[in-house]
C-alpha cells in the first residue's frame, strides 16, 4: 500500500492572525514495507502531515494519494482507510475508555464489521504481540501502568490489521526499558509482516536505531528524506532546526576531525564500537 | 546543610470501596531515607511505577507519609501549621507544560504565584523580571504562553516557580515531551540556578544525558533507593541499571563496550571529551 503526498500544503485559520501555513508544498512518497522516521522541533508539522495519511485531515492544496485513490474523493471508503492507516497518537492511554483490555482492543475490529469470532482472534493476537499476558485482559484499563496502558492502545490498533502503522511519540513519558521493548516489538512486527512504519519521534538515538529512511521537517516543509547515516551528516543544519545527532555520532565526528580514519558517518553503539576497534586495532599493528 | 530529609518514608496508596473502607493498599515508597543539601543538584532515576514521582509529591507536602517523617528546610509536612510555608520552599515543574500555564500573557503568569502570596505589586514585578531573565525567557514577556514552543513553555512555568523563591525546585520529567532543542533549553536553565543562584534542585528524569550534571544520583527501584552515588558511582553499574528498566549516557555505554572488547578504557565515563582523550592515548 503505496501514499504519495503530491504538493501537498495545509493553512489553518489561526485566531486573530489570520492563516498559519502547517504544511507548505509536501512531496513525499510512503514506500511499502519501510521504517520511516520523522523528525522535526514541536510545531514543524509531523502531526498535520501523520494527520493526513488517513484523511483525518485534506490539504488546503495539492492532494494525497493512496493506491492510486485520491483521499479526498468523496467515495473513498475512510473507515477501510482508517483501519488500514492505524494512527496512535500521543499519549494513547488517554483514549482507552472500555471496561475491560480485552474490549478495548476489541473496538476497532469490531467497527470493521469483522465477525466476533475475527474480533476475538484478533485482539488476542494483538495484546500477545505487545506483550500482555492473559491475566490482565480483563482488567480495567485504569489498573495499568502507564507503559502497559500504552502497550494496551498500541494493541487497540494494531488488531485493525493496519498496512501502514503510524506512532506519534508512542515512548514519551516511557522509562528506557519500557522504551526498548515497545520500539523492539514494533521493529519485530515491521520485519515479519512488512508493515510499513512511520515512528514520529523526539529521540535521535531512537530513530537511527530503527529507521530505514529519516525525514527531517522544518517549518512544514521536508528538508531531508534520506537513509539515517546521509541525514546525520548534517549535524549543523539539524541543530539550528532544534534537532540533534545521537551521541555517538558527535563521538565518532570529533574523532574524524582530529584526523583519525573513520570514513563514514556512524549513528549507533554497535557500528562505534566496531569503526573503534578497527581503528584502534590498526594503530596497535602498524 | 541539609534542606530536605526523609527519614524511613513510606507511602501507601489506599484503595477504598463505596463505604470508605479499606480495599487494598499499594506500597509506592517503602522506606526511603536521603538527605539534600542546600544548594545541591540531585537527580532521581527509576523505572516507570518506581515511586520517584510519589517521593517528590512528598518533598512539597503534597502527600503525607504514611509511616515515617519528611523534613524540609527544618519543618515537618505533617504539622498542618508548616504545609504554606514548606510549599513556598520547594516549588514544583511537572511534565506537561500545557497543565500549568494558566495566564494569556507570560508575564502575568509568572507574576501569579508572588501576587498569591499577598507580595506588593513592586516586588511582584521585580520578580517577574529577575525570573524571566534566568530562564532567558524575558524577550518574551509580552507573548502569548500558546505560542511559545514547548521547552519556551517549560521555562515559564520554572519562572513560576522562581519567581516564589523557593529554595528548592523540584522537576517532575519537565523534558518528557519536549524536542531536543526545548530539552537543552530546560536543563540549561535548571543548571544555570543552581550554579548561579544556589537553588537546589532535584530533577527526575528518564533521560540519562541529563543527570550527568547533578551532584548526586538516586535510583529507585520498587519504592526503594537502590543505588545512590555521583553520576560517575552510579553508572558504572551497566548491567545492574539495565535490569531496573533504565540505562547509561550513549558515552558511558559505548566506552563500556570498548571495554569488554578489550581496549584499556577506564570505568565511568561521562562525557564525551573524555573518551577522545582516552582513545587518543590508546592509539598514539
Amino acid at each position: 500500500m503505496s501514499l504519495e503526498f503530491r504538493n501537498v500544503s495545509y493553512e489553518y485559520e489561526s485566531a486573530g492572525s489570520g492563516y498559519s501555513r502547517a504544511l507548505d508544498n509536501i512531496d513525499l512518497k510512503i514506500e511499502d514495507g519501510v521504517f520511516y522516521g520523522l523528525i522535526g522541533h514541536t510545531g514543524s508539522g509531523k502531526s498535520t502531515l501523520v494527520q493526513h495519511m488517513n484523511g483525518l485531515l485534506h490539504p488546503t492544496q495539492g492532494e494525497v494519494w493512496c493506491d492510486g485513490v485520491n483521499l479526498a474523493d468523496k467515495s473513498v471508503n475512510m473507515r477501510l482507510l482508517r483501519s488500514q492507516v492505524g494512527l496512535v497518537f500521543q499519549y494513547p492511554e488517554h483514549q482507552l475508555f472500555e471496561t475491560t483490555v480485552f474490549n478495548d482492543v476489541c473496538f476497532g475490529p469490531r467497527n470493521m464489521g469483522l465477525t466476533e469470532d475475527e474480533i476475538k482472534m484478533r485482539a488476542e493476537d494483538a495484546l500477545k504481540q505487545v506483550g500482555i499476558s492473559e491475566d490482565m485482559w480483563k482488567l480495567s484499563p485504569f489498573d495499568l501502568s502507564g507503559g502497559q496502558k500504552r502497550r494496551v492502545a498500541i494493541a487497540g490498533v494494531l488488531a485493525m490489521h493496519p498496512k501502514i502503522l503510524v506512532l506519534d511519540e508512542p515512548t514519551a513519558g516511557l522509562d528506557p526499558g519500557g522504551r526498548d521493548d515497545i520500539l523492539d516489538q514494533i521493529s519485530f512486527l515491521h520485519e515479519k509482516n512488512k508493515m510499513t512504519v512511520v515512528l514520529i519521534s523526539h529521540s535521535m538515538e531512537d530513530v537511527a536505531k530503527y529507521a530505514d529512511r529519516i525525514v527531517v521537517m522544518n517549518k512544514g516543509r521536508i528538508i531531508y528524506n534520506d537513509v539515517p547515516m546521509q541525514v546525520f551528516e548534517h549535524v549543523e543544519e539539524l541543530e539550528e532546526m532544534g534537532l540533534s545527532a545521537p551521541q555517538v555520532t558527535y563521538i565518532m565526528k570529533k574523532l574524524r576531525d582530529k584526523g583519525y580514519p573513520i570514513d563514514k558517518s556512524v549513528i549507533t553503539i554497535d557500528e562505534a564500537v566496531e569503526e573503534i576497534m578497527r581503528m584502534t586495532g590498526g594503530k596497535m599493528h602498524a | 546543610m541539609s534542606l530536605i530529609k526523609t527519614e524511613e518514608l513510606v507511602h501507601d496508596y489506599i484503595r477504598r470501596d463505596e463505604e470508605g473502607n479499606e480495599d487494598g493498599r499499594i506500597r509506592a515508597v517503602d522506606g526511603v531515607s536521603l538527605n539534600v543539601n542546600r544548594g545541591e543538584f540531585i537527580a532521581i532515576l527509576g523505572s516507570n511505577g518506581s515511586g520517584k514521582s510519589t517521593l517528590a509529591k512528598h518533598l512539597n507536602a503534597i502527600l503525607f507519609p504514611t509511616e515515617g517523617s519528611v523534613w524540609v528546610d527544618g519543618k515537618n509536612t505533617m504539622d498542618p501549621d508548616e504545609i504554606w510555608d514548606i510549599r513556598e520552599t520547594a516549588g514544583m515543574v511537572f511534565q506537561n507544560p500545557d497543565n500549568q500555564i494558566i495566564a494569556q500573557v507570560v508575564e502575568e503568569d509568572v507574576g501569579f504565584g508572588p501576587e498569591n502570596m499577598g507580595i506588593p505589586t513592586k516586588e511582584i514585578w521585580e520578580r517577574v523580571e529577575e525570573s524571566l531573565k534566568a530562564v532567558g525567557m524575558w524577550e518574551y514577556r509580552k507573548a502569548s504562553p500558546g505560542r511559545l514552543s514547548g521547552g519556551q513553555k517549560q521555562r515559564v512555568s520554572i519562572a513560576g516557580v522562581i519567581a516564589m523563591h523557593p529554595k528548592c525546585i523540584i522537576l517532575d520529567e519537565p523534558t518528557a515531551m519536549l524536542d531536543p532543542s526545548g530539552r537543552r533549553e530546560v536543563i540549561r536553565a535548571a543548571r544555570a540556578l543552581n550554579d548561579v543562584e544556589k537553588v537546589t534542585i532535584i530533577l527526575i528524569t528518564h533521560y540519562m544525558d541529563e543527570v550527568i550534571y547533578a551532584d548526586r544520583v538516586f535510583v529507585m527501584d520498587k519504592g526503594r533507593v537502590a543505588l545512590k552515588g555521583t553520576p560517575v558511582e552510579v553508572f558504572k553499574h551497566v548491567e545492574e541499571l539495565k535490569a531496573l528498566h533504565l540505562d547509561v549516557p550513549q558515552v558511558t555505554l559505548l566506552a563500556y563496550e570498548l571495554r569488554k572488547r578489550g581496549l584499556d578504557i577506564p570505568d565511568g565515563i561521562l562525557h564525551m571529551e573524555e573518551l577522545i582523550e582516552v582513545l587518543e592515548k590508546i592509539c598514539r
